[in-house]
């Protein structure tokens, strides 16, 4: 019985090593995998911004969002084309056209009314050079500071009043379906 | 304002004036190209100051003039042209945001005063952007703020992250956004992105730890 037991306690001796060899090898630079990889954007290498024609785009979010502190950088997002958008006759961009932005920046709120911020970018339509595309939207809650900068003012003769002024919060960034969001496109730029 | 300028010129040897109007050209050239890569609607304008930035209280000119100071002291720590770059990357972020908010973007440019620690985070990463996009490597934005930024014991009651952290987050979000300069990385035998991979064990520790377990949890990074 006794062998049983050393036998046991040989092996959790001998995976308990392994484990902690596992452990140390994850502190070393461990790569993703190359067919993880996504594509990356074309760098530009040539551009004329000559033309001021640009044609705007109005989208829908499909569904409400709201940031929060579970917020992460990565979330995608739907949107729906408001209304057709035509050039020199063409219809660019159907009416209920889906596309989708990626969450790739995300400011916390914080005191002093400071709101958060978030920023979506990679707006993509099927007949549309996406270099060509201002594709890059942000939203701010709404900016608390405004009020919070003259309540320190006011109350800051009445000493330490005018610090509680500080621990106002700002307000979460939020986009509802019926607000209207606007990219511009700007189809006589030459974007290579 | 016209004879200070020709006063200092004056002064200044031929090679000093060389010099330094080969650096405003070589930072202009960066700049602009960055700014007309990424497509950024915001007018700013960049300086090569020679000397060291002497008044600590100076209000940061890149959020009230949107005139980007790049000193002379900053560029001594810079060793090629993706970590000048970078520095340049951030400047222009930072700048970038000074136009954000209300009244022209006074309350933004406030805002960023009041708690620098809120946008650092998201100037580095932004700059990051910037960069790849421009067509140069981000793993240089490491090495700068590896090299540059002193460490402090602590960034509890700070108006800064801790650089570490900073760091910390530029690499994750290279590892997440832009893997491929990860693997095939230029830096590898850089002496200084290796000092960085020494000191921050701990947190890529965390960071592994996070993709591995697919967790989406925020790592708090020391």
């Amino acid at each position: 019985m006794n062998k049983i037991y050393t036998i046991i306690f040989c092996l959790f001796l001998l995976i308990s090593g392994l484990n902690a060899g596992a452990e140390e090898s994850a502190l070393y630079e461990k790569l993703p995998d190359a067919q993880t990889i996504q594509e990356q954007p074309q760098r530009i290498t040539n551009y004329d911004y000559s033309n001021a024609t640009r044609i705007p785009i109005y989208l829908h979010i499909e569904n409400r969002y709201k940031t929060n502190g579970d917020t992460n950088v990565g979330d995608e997002l739907t949107f729906v084309a408001a209304r057709n958008v035509y050039y020199n006759g063409k219809l660019l961009v159907k009416r209920g056209e889906k596309t989708s932005a990626k969450l790739t920046h995300f400011i916390r709120r914080g005191m002093n009314g400071i709101p958060s911020i978030m920023i979506l970018e990679g707006f993509q339509f099927e007949n549309l050079d996406s270099k060509k595309l201002d594709g890059k939207y942000m939203k701010r809650g709404f900016d608390n500071t405004l009020f919070v900068l003259p309540l320190k003012w006011v109350l800051t003769p009445l000493y330490p009043m005018g610090s509680f002024a500080n621990i106002i919060i700002g307000c979460e960034a939020r986009i509802s379906p019926k607000d209207d969001i606007i990219i511009y496109y700007y189809p006589e730029w030459t974007v290579e | 304002m016209l004879g200070v300028n020709a006063g200092l010129a004056y002064e200044m040897t031929n090679e000093e004036l060389l010099q330094n109007i080969s650096m405003q050209n070589v930072i202009d050239s960066i700049a602009y190209d960055m700014l007309n890569v990424a497509q950024i609607k915001n007018r700013m304008i960049f300086t090569y100051d020679k000397e060291s930035k002497k008044k600590l209280l100076k209000c940061n000119e890149s959020l009230t003039k949107r005139e980007i100071l790049i000193y002379g002291d900053a560029i001594q720590k810079i060793s090629d042209k993706n970590e000048l770059a970078a520095l340049i990357a951030r400047e222009i972020v930072k700048a970038d945001a000074s136009y954000w908010g209300y009244f022209k973007g006074y309350v933004g440019s406030a805002q960023i005063r009041f708690a620098p620690k809120k946008y650092e985070i998201y100037f580095d990463c932004a700059a990051v952007d910037l960069m790849v996009k421009a067509g140069y490597n981000p793993v240089a934005m490491i090495t700068f703020l590896h090299k540059v930024y002193p460490q402090r014991r602590t960034d509890f009651i700070s108006t800064a992250n801790l650089t570490s952290k900073r760091v910390m987050h530029v690499y994750e979000y290279i590892y997440t956004t832009y893997p491929e300069y990860l693997i095939n990385n230029e830096y590898k035998n850089n002496k200084y992105y290796q000092n960085f991979l020494l000191t921050s064990l701990e947190n890529r520790g965390k960071l592994y730890e996070k993709i591995r377990t697919k967790s989406n949890e925020k790592i708090k990074y020391e």
